[in-house]
């Protein structure tokens, strides 16, 4: 039906197909940042690293709680902050989601 | 499920037969080898494998072998405790929150969610911190990073068997709740839960094997993978061996029961197992 409206090649495929096609591997973006984050503790502190990884080991070693916590809350914001972007992307890829 | 059908399943038979020849060897062999797990020996320190130390030894002249099997059963013991106590409370609350709904279920599921935005690493990080380093807290966090997936998972086939026929019939009938739910509910909704039980384990050893590997699970001398790979990263340019058997140890273990997990899956679900063939 696209092709009898006259659009390019490129336009059909951009537009009907990848559109449609992208939303599932986003989605499985989305899943794949919690393992992400949660292997990049163990990868920072391998390659020495100065990240959110390392901080929270070194302060865990030194009964930091504090730090601990700000790390754990940093890693859930990180987390919501991605879900809700693939979300809003999501919905602008495929509108009837949004109900 | 019959032992028969799932030696039928090309994969469920695989990986059955990797795990329970893995469970052998961690078994008994500490007990048929012949050097000790914490057995010093300075004139062997690290040598490359041979014929009486086939993995090799590492810094302090101890068998890699023998260290190897000791830390694989402490690791594997660890990791199935951690889903077992999970399954016990998530099943519990899956049941009852997938069967009465209501506010007791929406309260059941918010908390779910809120273990579930969690990194599993950054969660199990947190529980060690809390409650201090050592093999139970280990545990403990592999428990409470399970605990909400076996409850969603529950809950979710809780719901849809809700409305069978024989659930109605247990009710007419009388049963009280929790025996409906255990007795006549689990039973059917039990092959998903195994799935993820044996992918569960595989991945309860890699938790065990990332806290331990940078210091807040198990502590050395007591091996476990983790502690052993920590070890053999330290010297791995002198003893290549130390990290490299472990490391394809613990590989070819959690590979097993991820193949016993898909043919468990392809059995539990043969709508799946046209792919297979």
């Amino acid at each position: 039906m696209a092709k009898s409206l006259g659009h390019s090649g490129r336009f059909r495929f951009l537009h009907h197909v990848f559109r449609n096609l992208v939303i599932p591997f986003i989605v499985v973006v989305g899943l794949q940042i919690r393992y992400l984050l949660g292997g990049v503790v163990i990868i920072e502190r391998i390659f020495g690293v100065n990240g959110g990884g390392s901080l929270m080991v070194e302060a865990a070693f030194a009964r930091d709680y504090f730090v601990v916590q700000a790390c754990a809350v940093m890693f859930l914001a990180i987390v919501l902050g991605v879900k809700y972007v693939i979300d809003l992307i999501c919905t602008a890829l495929d509108p009837r989601r949004a109900r | 499920m019959k032992l028969k059908t799932l030696m039928q399943n090309r994969a469920a038979f695989a990986g059955s037969t990797i795990t329970v020849l893995f469970l052998v060897i961690i078994t008994i062999g500490p007990i048929i080898s012949p050097w000790g797990s914490g057995a010093f020996d300075f004139t062997a320190v690290p040598r490359p494998p041979s014929w009486s130390h086939p993995f090799g030894t590492d810094s302090l002249g101890r068998d890699v072998l023998a260290r190897v099997m000791e830390g694989a059963r402490i690791s594997l013991m660890i990791s199935v405790s951690g889903v077992l106590a999970a399954m016990c409370i998530g099943i519990t609350a899956g049941l009852f929150a997938g069967y009465l709904g209501g506010w007791f279920g929406a309260i059941v599921m918010r908390i779910v969610d809120l273990f579930f935005a969690l990194p599993a690493f950054v969660l199990a990080l947190f529980v060690m911190v809390a409650l201090g380093f050592g093999v139970m807290n280990v545990a403990l966090a592999i428990m409470l990073v399970y605990l909400p997936i076996f409850a969603r998972i529950t809950r979710n086939t809780t719901e849809i068997v809700r409305g069978d026929a024989y659930v109605h019939a247990a009710q007419v009938m009388g049963q009280s709740t929790p025996r409906l739910l255990f007795r006549e509910s689990l039973p059917n909704i039990s092959a998903p839960i195994l799935v993820q039980a044996s992918i569960a384990v595989a991945f309860g050893i890699v938790i065990e094997g990332g806290l331990s590997f940078i210091g807040l699970g198990v502590q050395p001398p007591a091996p476990s993978l983790g502690v052993i790979m920590a070890d053999g990263q330290e010297y791995f340019r002198r003893a290549p061996w130390v990290l490299t058997t472990t490391g394809l140890t613990k590989t070819t273990a959690l590979l097993a029961l991820n193949i016993l997990g898909d043919g468990l899956r392809d059995l539990a679900d043969p709508r799946l197992k046209a792919r297979d063939a």
